[in-house]
């Protein structure tokens, strides 16, 4: 009898939980599901008030509504793209040529692309006399032709075509196509060896612009340290080592040293 | 059965439809014919739809009237409409045969299918002539993101005064979700996919009319006589060569470009030397059209044969247009021309030359250089916003080591397959190999030995296992088991089982005896179980 009494009150607690639970489960579903297309919305009238203020000459305004989008972790060329059009409109080389190099990664390619970072690089005030030589990016002309993700997939292609041919091969006793599956061979390694090279050089070979006019280059981490040389917004370096809040840099044979990192924007 | 529609004169109909639905109860047959109309109204206020005149079977019978109310659209709802119209002309006071472009926006902020034009807008008194590519375009109105489709055309006036250009009327579906509350139950039909829960509302768009006052042109009272261009052009002349001899061709081309009606440009009238001989060319055209109407070339070629030497003289070419920017009539001209023409086998003079410097005439190329410098515009593609996918590099190790293990895999499975070949084809070797020894035994014992292995490798051949020794039921067995015939099976049971007879009976056996039974096996071994 005592147990039949108290199980209404057993129903009922349990009921009250399983309601709140499920409450509960439903309002953090629809938070998530409501999430991605609150941000999407939320960037595209981000995306076109920033081309709307870029249109009408309000570039700071522009550059402040694309970072809000990019803050938000979208990344793409044309996006870069744009942010390097409205810095250069706001007098910031440094920054533009930045994003500008950034769009690179996505569509090396782009004509518009080319061209306007080609323009920005025409203020840029230091001359690197170790700018990569015309017969290299002939050589190699695969790597300067098509982005780093074309890289990928058709060293992918290339290694699964292959692969196959060597099964078949072996399993048919097959000795033809030896020239043809020679060159299939080299074409793999290219690939695959240009695509290994690519993730390397993003991971540890970083490149970076200088960002503010005018920045000294010194042989330490500290503000009393020798000024070695002068570099200026917009030039592009290598970074070599990290430290503190310094970057050790290489500009150019010789033109070693230590800057700020606040002022290098990292490619 | 028809239907008197003339009476609807407050409505403009946009279309037309009827469907006849007939019943048989009980024998008895009726039919049901529904005609219906999609109305315009022409005006605001009360409208009356009059009794329509229906005749059937000769039979005349009148509808009932009526009477709709037609509000005029509001500005507050103008602002929060989901699909809307409208037309636009680039001038409203143009000059007469002055190009203008009338756009046509159709904008939704809701989804819509089927949107077509209805009737387009009367251009009574224009000439028109509609731009290619419709363009598609999203934009934000009212905090709202809007699909936009924008058609355009150019107009050309044909006559002054105000005109008029009347509004066109287009149609479209929207698309609509059904307020169907969902249950558990149906919940999978509701899906979007079946279709179930939308619905499509027909809505007609009517753009505003558009008033335009059209100047006219001025009247011409200077020099020459006007050539009927209205815009802005350029006019120029070239000789491909100065110096000729006589009877020798040359040829004068005179261009004229600029924007504006430059299909209806003729060839200017110029002043030759009455030693010049001119044979008119076919005119050569270039013509594009874009938003801002018509532009490019036309060069008018003439062939000239001096027929005797000395210096010849042709006149400037001469150009009087309406430029509408100045709203006056032009006269654009190109400079005289000089010809230097020898009899034949004389040197032409060298220090005279033309009225142009000589790089006129040469068109010498030149290289280009930047006039101006700045950047492209922005990328407006939505596209910017989706960042697309990089193979990261554990992914991309992955993708470059899955043909590796599928190589590998593929050399197992194929040894594997191979090895069971190999244990089949070495017994069947060996029978072989017993069987050529058995045809030249010399001793019964040592035939009806050789022959026995023979026997059993190749039945052990057929299942594709190793052995030394069977008895002749396992050899029926294996037969069986691989699916031999049953005579076969029976056969090689029996053959066996001669043999072993043979082996162990003792008896000397005759040479046809020995051909027989070699015979058999060999047919056995060679044709039925390999």
């Amino acid at each position: 009898m005592k147990n039949k009494k108290m199980r209404p009150d057993i129903i009922d607690h349990l009921t009250k939980k399983t309601l709140i639970a499920a409450i509960s489960i439903m309002a953090a579903i629809s938070m998530i599901m409501a999430a991605a297309p609150v941000r999407a919305s939320e960037n595209t009238r981000l995306f076109i008030d920033g081309i709307r203020h870029g249109q009408s000459g309000n570039y700071e305004a522009a550059q402040t509504n694309f970072l809000d989008i990019v803050a938000t972790g979208a990344a793409s060329g044309e996006l870069f793209y744009n942010l390097g059009n409205v810095c250069l409109k706001n007098n910031q080389t440094g920054h533009a040529i930045l994003w500008y190099e950034r769009a690179r990664k996505w569509i090396p390619n782009d004509p518009d692309l080319i061209f306007n970072l080609d323009y920005a690089n025409s203020f840029v005030a230091d001359e690197n006399p170790e700018t990569a030589p015309l017969i290299y990016k002939i050589i190699f002309f695969w790597k300067y032709l098509l982005g780093d993700q074309w890289i990928i997939w058709m060293a992918a292609g290339a290694n699964l075509f292959l692969w196959a041919v060597l099964a078949w091969r072996k399993t048919r006793n097959r000795t033809i196509l030896k020239m043809r599956v020679a060159f299939l061979m080299a074409l793999t390694t290219i690939f695959v060896s240009t695509a290994l090279y690519n993730y390397y050089q993003s991971e540890y070979r970083k490149e970076g612009i200088i960002l503010p006019e005018r920045v000294s280059v010194r042989s330490g981490l500290s503000e009393d340290s020798t000024e070695l040389f002068v570099l200026h917004a917009g030039t592009k370096i290598k970074i070599e080592k990290q430290m503190k809040d310094h970057f050790r840099i290489y500009f150019s044979k010789g033109k070693i040293g230590w800057v700020i990192q606040s002022d290098i924007g990292v490619i | 059965m028809s239907v008197d529609e003339s009476a609807m004169a407050d409505f403009k109909i946009l279309s037309k439809r009827s469907s006849t639905n007939v019943r048989v109860i009980n024998g008895q047959a009726s039919r049901k014919q529904t005609h219906t109309w999609i109305l315009m109204p022409l005006k605001t206020g009360s409208l009356e739809i009059p009794p329509l005149t229906v005749s059937a079977d000769g039979e005349k019978k009148r509808t009932e009237q009526i009477v709709i109310e037609v509000l005029k659209e509001t500005p507050a709802a103008a602002t929060i409409r989901d699909v809307w119209a409208e037309a636009i002309i680039s001038i409203a006071e143009p000059w007469e045969g002055q190009q203008i472009r009338y756009t046509l926006r159709l904008f939704s902020a809701v989804q819509i299918t089927n949107a077509r034009i209805q009737s387009m807008p009367d251009v009574k008194g224009f000439e028109a002539k509609k731009i290619e590519k419709d363009r598609n375009f999203q934009t934000v109105i009212d905090g709202r993101t809007c699909q936009g489709t924008e058609l355009v055309y150019i107009l050309s006036p044909q006559k002054a005064g105000d005109l008029v250009i009347a509004p066109a009327v287009l149609q479209c579906d929207v698309v609509t979700k059904d307020r169907r509350s969902r249950s558990f139950s149906n919940s999978f039909f509701d899906d979007p996919f079946f279709g179930s829960s939308q619905r499509l509302e027909s809505k007609i768009l009517r753009t505003k009319k558009l008033r335009l006052n059209v100047k006219p042109l001025p009247p011409y009272d200077g020099p020459g006589e006007f050539s009927g261009l209205i815009g802005t052009f350029q006019i120029r002349s070239m000789l491909d060569k100065q110096r000729v001899a006589t009877g020798e061709s040359v040829t004068l081309s005179v261009v004229i470009s600029g924007r504006g009606n430059i299909m209806d440009a003729h060839a200017p009238k110029i002043n030759v030397s009455q030693g010049l001989k001119t044979y008119e060319d076919k005119p050569e055209e270039d013509i594009r059209q874009d938003l801002n109407g018509f532009s490019g070339k036309k060069i008018f070629r003439t062939a000239l044969v001096p027929l005797k030497e000395g210096a010849h003289s042709i006149g400037p070419a001469r150009l009087t247009f309406f430029d509408v920017e100045k709203g006056d009539y032009q006269t654009a001209s190109s400079p005289a021309r000089s010809l230097f023409v020898k009899a034949s086998g004389e040197e032409p003079p060298t220090s005279q030359g033309s009225a142009d410097s000589p790089e006129t005439f040469s068109l010498k190329k030149k290289k280009v250089t930047f006039t101006g410098r700045d950047i492209l515009p922005l990328k407006e593609s939505l596209d910017a916003l989706k960042t697309p996918w990089r193979v990261p590099f554990f992914a991309f190790l992955i993708m470059l080591a899955t043909p590796v293990v599928g190589y590998f895999l593929a050399l197992i499975f194929s040894a594997r397959r191979k090895n069971g070949t190999d244990t089949a084809s070495m017994m069947r070797k060996r029978g072989s190999d017993y069987l050529k020894k058995a045809s030249v035994a010399t001793s019964d014992q040592q035939f009806l030995d050789d022959l026995r292995m023979a026997l059993i490798c190749g039945i052990l051949a057929t299942a594709g296992s190793v052995g030394e020794t069977l008895t002749y039921e396992e050899a029926g067995d294996i037969l069986r088991q691989c699916g031999h015939e049953p005579d076969v099976c029976r056969q090689g049971e029996a053959l066996l089982e001669k043999i072993e007879a043979s082996r162990y009976g003792g008896g000397a056996m005759s040479d046809a005896e020995r051909k027989s039974i070699m015979g058999d096996v060999e047919n056995l071994i060679k044709t039925t179980l390999l």
